[in-house]
């Protein structure tokens, strides 16, 4: 096996750890080194977008070391009296700095709280260390999980946005510095990062995973969920964290046990948002994206256009987002903390106040809306086994920030909001009725960086989400494919 | 209900108009104008307590210029021709 430790799949390292190749002790110094090497931690939150990274990633906003070297401690010593508890057993891990974790800060990616230490795990990180994952370092985010507003650099370039708001968990599980992560999406922020690095992001069904312990920005679009270096690491971890909670009432009685070989996929039907892979203006990239409907046929897989209905997705979104947000952080606006919010955020705190004015009746008129969507998706959706669309048009835009997108590298490379309003997203679909999508890297575009494509398949059908990322991978290498170092300027 | 500038102005000051009257108000203000007053915005933020950052001018300029957005943003809703039998995704419910 040529490929360095670091980089190895969650059932890689586990073998290694099996085998007694190296000890979780030894995996958790080794990426504690590499992340002092080459990341830079940003101790003390900057209130601009940070210049000073030194060429390092800025991925990790604490690093605990600490914990994890005594948690790997711990998991060899029941390692070795062969108490093995999961596939994660051992396995140093980062989480999105959203996520609860008992004493060890957490600040929502924001300086008003840099100097919270929550006295409680977030139900999530209590299932993992059931699991014995060794919990390594809290991921640099959004502030308040918003927008391209994170300090982590994209390792394929670091001019280059690694978007929001998950980006430090999956900037650093595609640099090796962790052997997966834990995000969180409200309407794209595991599957845009991942699409901007080149990992590979999972967002389960809405209530597949507790959400209790995690900072709320919209109480009924929140969800939580992996990222790794391939579609089956998303898998063992999900089958850790998921489950019923019943201090998180969203979420549902189902269980999800993984299944790792996702079989045959011929006579399979997969759904193709034709519109979305014109999206780019790319013809190269265009190029790209129908590779990967190309593989799937080879397959035997069964390729059929759809499209879905246009409906105010949008407006949809920025409404509940909009309104629950400025419920939920009502008392930053009381003790007038809100002032210290990042300066290129003083707009969405304003939308959050002008949220909290809208009346009753048009937050429900909103959420009827959202039940009607919610209907015809799933009527469409559930007529095949997963649907696919680019994860987002291009590669990833420069980090310069322009009302709230990242600029695009190129003049004639627009967000794909800007590019046609009018398409339906299967993305904004997706988040808005909770469908599981999976993110996995295809590609990449002129520039070196990463092309994804994203897959959804029906409520609760998370497992054939990965077994199409699972198929997809088990047939390329893209998803192996690690950025050059030197990271390229 | 629209009431013009002179009777919204005086209602307000009486602290008589209700938050739902005042959102009205907004949203024909950006009908008309496409933006809304300095009166009606200061309705209703004081319909949510102390004023606080937006006491600031930057700052309450800002948020005028954020609820225009909220309302435009509404606007694409209310036209939405949604099915008298849909119920809103947010039902009570017992597992």
């Amino acid at each position: 096996m040529s490929e360095p430790i670091y980089f190895r799949s969650v059932r890689e390292l586990a073998e290694g750890l099996e085998k007694r190749e190296f000890s979780s002790l030894e995996l958790t110094e080794l990426y504690l080194e590499r992340s002092q090497e080459l990341d830079v931690p940003p101790f003390d939150l900057p209130n601009e977008p940070r210049e000073d990274h030194d060429g390092k990633l800025a991925t990790m906003i604490t690093i605990a070391t600490d914990h994890a070297l005594e948690a790997a401690r711990v998991a060899d010593k029941e390692l070795a009296a062969g108490n093995r508890r999961s596939i994660l057993h051992g396995i140093p891990y980062g989480v999105k700095d959203i996520l609860d974790t008992t004493g060890i800060r957490t600040t929502w990616g924001s300086r008003i709280f840099k100097d919270r230490i929550p006295d409680r795990n977030a139900t999530p990180i209590d299932k993992l260390e059931q699991a014995g994952a060794v919990l390594m370092a809290k991921m640099a985010m959004g502030e308040f999980a918003g927008g391209n507003t994170s300090t982590a650099l994209n390792p394929w370039k670091l001019d280059r946005t690694s978007f929001g708001s998950s980006s430090g968990t999956v900037s650093a599980a595609v640099a090796g510095l962790i052997g997966f992560g834990v995000g969180t999406e409200t309407g794209g922020s595991i599957v845009y990062p991942a699409s901007a690095v080149g990992a590979s992001g999972l967002r389960p069904t809405f209530g597949r995973v507790s959400r209790f312990g995690c900072m709320a920005l919209s109480w009924s679009l929140d969800k939580i969920g992996p990222v790794g270096r391939s579609a089956e690491d998303c898998g063992h971890v999900l089958e850790q964290i998921a489950g019923y909670d019943p201090k998180d009432n969203s979420t549902g009685q189902q269980t999800f046990e993984f299944r790792v070989d996702p079989g045959n996929m011929r006579g399979k039907k997969l759904g193709v948002c034709r519109a979305e892979f014109e999206l780019s203006a790319s013809v190269a990239t265009r190029k790209i994206f129908q590779e990967v409907l190309d593989a799937f046929e080879q397959m035997g897989v069964e390729i059929q256009d759809i499209s879905f209905p246009q409906r105010p997705t949008g407006a949809l979104f920025s409404t509940l987002v909009t309104v629950e947000s400025g419920t939920n952080f009502k008392s930053l606006f009381d003790d007038g903390r809100i002032k210290e919010m990042f300066s290129f955020n003083e707009d969405r705190a304003a939308g959050w106040m002008a949220g909290r004015m809208m009346p009753a009746s048009d937050y429900l008129t909103a959420q009827r809306i959202r039940n009607q969507i919610r209907r015809e998706a799933d009527q469409l959706v559930s007529q095949f086994d997963a649907v696919i669309a680019p994860t987002w048009p291009n590669g990833a835009a420069l980090r310069e920030v322009r009302d709230g997108w990242p600029v695009p590298a190129r003049p004639e490379w627009e967000p794909p909001n800007e590019i046609n309003s009018a398409t339906p997203k299967l993305n904004s679909i997706g988040n808005l009725v909770g469908h599981p999508g999976l993110a996995i890297p295809c590609g990449f575009d002129e520039d070196g960086l990463p092309l994804s494509v994203q897959i959804v398949s029906s409520a609760w059908n998370d497992q054939s989400t990965l077994d199409f990322g699972m198929a997809y991978q088990r047939e390329t290498d893209w998803h192996l494919q690690r950025p050059p170092f030197p990271w390229r300027q | 209900m629209k009431l013009n500038r002179r009777q919204f102005t005086k209602a307000a000051g009486t602290g008589s108009i209700a938050l739902a009257v005042a959102w009205q108000q907004a949203c024909s203000e950006v009908a008309e104008s496409g933006q809304v007053s300095t009166e009606t915005v200061e309705v209703l933020l004081d319909s949510q307590g102390p004023r606080g950052i937006y006491q600031e001018a930057e700052e309450f300029e800002r948020l005028r210029r954020a609820v225009g957005s909220m309302i435009r943003t509404q606007t694409n809703l209310r036209n939405f021709s949604v099915d008298e039998d849909e119920q809103p995704s947010t039902v009570f419910w017992r597992r």
